[in-house]
């Protein structure tokens, strides 16, 4: 998507994304600073997204993503999390999320582009098998073998560069 | 979740056959501290993205709770003595202890002080009532002492009747003061 197509969308976007924020903080102010911060994160990679693909629902992912990460900033105290550990960034984290990040990229690229489409559908816009049929207008049972398809080959992968 | 039952899904996952839901519960599930690399596998995946949208949906949920109602995030905002008290208290170890407190836990306290300087900002404007009322002059400046009224022969002396009189001089001409004078009022 080229930064001015996403620009003719941006006011439209932005109504959803402060709307995902309302329903969490419940406060005008909160829900504007996450909606501007959701914003910035699409305007950075906007080029990257297929321009034939709706982008609401990953504008509504990565919202809620923003409205995490700044719940978790404005806390007083660091927030647990769901088993006890703290979420930290020291440097050897960083580095080990960005050579993890690097090795799903380098599985990703092993796969067909249908399928790699259709794994992205799922994980990153958080579509249904129901949703991703009604938009590609593909078969649900043919989704799902593709889905699994894809996944298996990038788990295989990946487990085979873990061991590396 | 029993291991058992993550493996299950995780199985269900790599088929194609997970609803986005269960997706967001096993990336949570993931979470763990030490689990087998195979999982971790799984988790890079499911991506921050899923992972995110669970927190999301986990802390809304929780904030919706009937015992904390909406104001989850609002005590953040109260910038006053209740939270500078909050802090004191935690630091001298009569709050939750950190790293152990649930953010509700937090809440929780931070309320109780909100609702106890409520109490005692009432308490102390009470007080200064009550002092005010206790020791200001009262304003009915026309009261007279009982003896003004007597004569003599009621037993009062000279100086009750002349001190009485002083204090109503303000509020007498000459002619009335001369007359009750003279007629022993």
């Amino acid at each position: 998507m080229k930064r001015s197509e996403f620009e003719h969308i941006a006011a439209q976007l932005r109504q959803k994304v402060l709307k995902v924020g309302l329903q969490f903080f419940g406060s005008q102010e909160d829900a504007e600073d996450a909606a501007q911060e959701t914003m910035e994160q699409l305007w950075r990679y906007c080029e990257q997204i297929d321009a034939s693909r709706n982008i609401e629902p990953l504008a509504i992912r990565v919202a809620k993503n923003c409205c995490v990460s700044m719940y978790r900033r404005n806390r007083p105290a660091p927030i647990p999390t769901l088993y006890g550990g703290e979420l930290g960034s020291s440097p050897q984290e960083i580095l080990e999320a960005k050579d993890t990040q690097r090795m799903l990229e380098e599985a990703l690229d092993l796969l067909k582009p249908r399928e790699r489409q259709l794994f992205e559908m799922r994980q990153l816009e958080g579509l249904s098998v129901d949703e991703i049929s009604s938009e590609t207008g593909i078969p649900k049972p043919s989704i799902t073998a593709m889905v699994s398809a894809a996944r298996k080959k990038v788990f295989t992968e990946l487990k085979k560069r873990m061991k590396q | 979740m029993k291991d058992k039952d993550i493996e299950q899904l995780i199985n269900k996952y790599l088929e194609g056959e997970t609803s986005p839901e269960e997706e967001q519960e096993l990336a949570l599930e993931l979470q763990r501290p030490d689990i087998p690399q195979e999982w971790k596998a799984i988790r890079l995946m499911l991506g921050e993205l899923t992972l995110g949208e669970a927190e999301y949906d986990r802390i809304k949920t929780l904030s919706n709770s009937p015992s904390m109602g909406r104001t989850l995030f609002k005590p953040l905002a109260i910038e006053g003595e209740a939270t500078g008290v909050f802090r004191v208290a935690t630091e001298c170890g009569y709050g939750p202890t950190k790293g152990s407190e649930s953010p509700f836990a937090t809440v929780v306290w931070e309320r109780i002080f909100f609702f106890l300087k409520c109490i005692t900002s009432m308490a102390a404007v009470l007080l200064v009532g009550l002092f005010l009322y206790q020791h200001l002059p009262s304003e009915n400046t026309n009261e007279v002492p009982h003896y003004y009224t007597s004569d003599f022969s009621a037993g009062n002396t000279l100086r009750n009747v002349y001190t009485g009189r002083r204090h109503q001089e303000n509020h007498l001409s000459y002619t009335q003061f001369k007359t009750m004078l003279y007629e022993n009022k």
